[in-house]
């Protein structure tokens, strides 16, 4: 009656898989905010679910696929005026004390479709956990089900 | 074409219908126009997408456009005093056009009613009563629960049940406990939400548990009710050869053979432009709060000059809708860390949604969930480091209560047709709306019991105005009122239109008052009435 998955209709009925070096490069993005923000969990259990996350959105919608190039390349430039680091500070906080030549708007590009999305996946992943809640919006924490633990944070003491 | 049923409008009142009818006679022929087209459901990638984009929905045709404005042709029109108020009546964000009508958008609070709400008029000189009491529908709001999936408290007393609800109730969150402590010591009750989120149980389903992603405007999973997935699903597991459902299609008119007697109706199909003509033992309209009046008035004839059902005038008119508050303060201080974990509530007080507060206008307060509004990734977006964050979340903390006030139906606020056509090719609405007086006085009243609350709570209140005080169409009702007698309303108490033999309104439009709570428990045990009479009728 209807596709089984959302797809774009220029997108391929299977994705061409990202160049194996864009994908490390996002990934690196994306266990880069672990770090930028002081993270504790573990991003290596979400790689699987992040490898489908990029796939879905090309899926969604084949911009997706130059976004991530774009980041790609913008990443290997940054890094090479300077260091890894500096180009994650650029990316993520707008810091930018080296001064590195950058495109602005590919910039504002890469931070709305890339960066800022993997922060939002990678805290609906599980690191919102760090911030002290226990379920949060995107986060599949579990069903309600008759005398087992409740999946999220109760109210005590009450009538 | 020839069916034995004609049902115009896809909702939930759509599917509840179908159901019973075609449990009852699987061999009978059903067609269902839609307007509006299928949106993608359940599906993983809108799902993430859905939520990276801070919730927007990936399918806005489905809204109204705003009203017209200079630079902005926008869609309907929104006449009379009142009209440029910034709380003016809304079309746009309230109501979703669309197979499955405004359950694919709706938040699932499964409120019934209460057995005062049935006798407006007796207890309070205003409005109209009910042709039928409470104890009437009660055994339909049990179907309605069942099949809304709604998880809910079974001991609340609150409204007499004779079963109990098909999944147990959500306990109350952290979110909730500064509130309700608060309401304990100043004398308030609450209760748990009664929420259409599906749970597990003994009996098996085909439809997936709610597995709480936070993100129920878009459920990856179909756990909250959306009337396309149910009816997909009951098309797909049984056999019901005379079942059609044709969407992209805007029933224009209803033809009628004689004066009391449908013959079918013309729709028009919006790809081609074509005109279609189609017969029907008997017609149902179930297409929500405008669009039934709206169907009625365009259908005239000799026999029916000014709209089919509206000899008395009172198609289109008495509209009625909740005002929607969200009363903001702040707390101190957070030292708990509360957060946003939940994307629905799991407490309500319905302690002012009582008989003594009728005449004044019932409501009830709701704890929203989003306790802190801004996620810590719109946080990190933002620039701000771990330490400002965790420093943003144990600080000063906003707090919120949210209320819905019955008001009253006045002749003058209306509906009717607009000459021109929307983006889905329907014809646009006029809706003539005043804002009463005493509603909005109502609305002060309100916030000085919610100020009580934040007192207690040890927060501060920002202003007795409410920081959103919405009039939109969500809960929008009464515009084809039932009625005993003929000249008050619009269809008698088996939904029959007055003055015919086989044209039916079901949809939220023949709500005679609306009462404090949203109207989807109702408006399907109705349909699941009108199933039993139509059935029983042959």
């Amino acid at each position: 009656m209807y596709e089984s998955k959302a797809r774009h209709p220029l997108s391929p009925a299977t994705p061409d898989p990202l160049p194996h070096a864009v994908y490390e490069a996002m990934w690196d993005l994306f266990v880069a905010i672990g770090t930028l923000w002081l993270l504790t969990d573990d991003p290596g259990q979400y790689r699987l679910r992040f490898r489908t996350f990029l796939e879905n959105r090309i899926g969604l919608n084949p911009l997706y696929a130059g976004y991530y190039l774009a980041a790609a390349v913008m990443l290997a430039d940054l890094t090479k005026q300077a260091d890894a680091n500096a180009a994650y500070l650029l990316i993520f906080f707008n810091q930018n004390p080296q001064n590195l030549r950058v495109n602005p708007e590919l910039l504002q590009a890469v931070q709305q479709n890339v960066a800022f999305e993997f922060i939002a996946r990678r805290m609906a992943l599980g690191s919102f956990a760090n911030f002290g809640a226990t379920a949060y919006q995107g986060y599949m924490a579990g069903a309600n089900l008759p005398d087992q633990p409740v999946p999220y944070r109760t109210a005590e003491g009450l009538k | 074409m020839k069916v034995d049923t004609l049902i115009i409008g896809s909702g939930v009142v759509a599917t509840a219908l179908t159901k019973r009818l075609l449990e009852h006679t699987p061999q009978m022929s059903i067609l269902i126009l839609e307007a509006g087209h299928r949106n993608k459901t359940k599906d993983f990638g809108l799902w993430e997408a859905f939520q990276v984009n801070s919730n927007n929905y990936p399918f806005p045709q489905i809204f109204d456009l705003p009203y017209p404005e200079r630079d902005q042709p926008g869609e309907n029109r929104l006449i009379g005093e009142g009209s440029q108020s910034p709380t003016a009546f809304t079309l746009d964000g309230g109501r979703a056009m669309a197979y499955g009508g405004s359950t694919t958008i709706w938040g699932g609070w499964t409120f019934r009613r209460k057995p005062e709400d049935f006798f407006l008029k007796t207890l309070t000189g205003k409005g109209l009563d009910w042709p039928f009491d409470y104890d009437t529908l009660e055994p339909y709001y049990c179907q309605a629960e069942d099949y809304l999936a709604v998880s809910g408290d079974s001991k609340d007393t609150t409204v007499p049940r004779t079963a109990p609800y098909p999944f147990h109730e959500f306990p109350y969150s952290y979110v909730d406990q500064p509130v309700a402590k608060a309401m304990e010591k100043l004398g308030i009750s609450y209760g748990h939400m009664p929420i259409a989120r599906r749970g597990v149980s003994k009996i098996p389903s085909t439809h997936a548990p709610c597995q709480l992603t936070g993100t129920c405007g878009y459920c990856p999973f179909g756990a909250r009710f959306v009337a396309s997935d149910y009816m997909d699903d009951f098309r797909r597991m049984n056999d019901f050869p005379n079942l059609t459902i044709k969407l992209g299609v805007v029933a224009m008119t209803i033809r009628m053979a004689t004066k009391r007697r449908a013959a079918g109706a013309t729709y028009r199909e919006t790809a081609t432009g074509e005109l279609v003509t189609v017969d029907a033992d008997r017609v149902i309209v179930a297409a929500g709060t405008f669009e039934s009046p709206k169907l009625l008035l365009r259908s005239t004839s000799k026999e029916w000059p000014t709209g089919v059902g509206n000899d008395t005038d009172n198609v289109g008119r008495y509209l009625i809708t909740h005002p929607y508050m969200i009363y903001a303060g702040s707390l101190p201080k957070n030292p708990d860390k509360l957060q946003w974990e939940l994307d629905f509530p799991t407490m309500v007080s319905r302690y002012f949604d009582t008989p003594e507060e009728q005449a004044k206008g019932k409501y009830i307060l709701v704890n929203a969930p989003n306790i802190v509004a801004t996620s810590v990734a719109q946080m990190m977006q933002a620039g701000m480091t771990n330490a400002q964050i965790n420093s943003s979340i144990a600080g000063t903390v906003p707090i919120s209560l949210h209320s819905q006030v019955e008001i009253f139906g006045e002749f003058e606020n209306r509906v009717t047709n607009y000459h021109k056509l929307n983006h889905l090719g329907m014809p646009e609405a006029t809706i003539h709306f005043k804002q009463d007086q005493a509603a909005l006085d109502r609305i002060q009243e309100i916030g000085k019991v919610v100020k009580g609350i934040f007192h207690e709570m040890g927060g501060a209140y920002e202003d007795e105005n409410p920081s959103v005080n919405s009039w939109r169409c969500d809960h929008a009702a009464s515009t084809c009122r039932m009625s005993k007698d003929p000249k008050d309303g619009v269809v008698d108490g088996d939904l029959r239109v007055h003055g015919t033999d086989n044209l039916y309104v079901c949809s939220n439009a023949v709500y005679p008052n609306i009462g404090a709570i949203n109207p989807t428990d109702t408006v399907t045990a109705l349909a699941f009435r009108l199933g039993d009479h139509l059935n029983a009728a042959g």
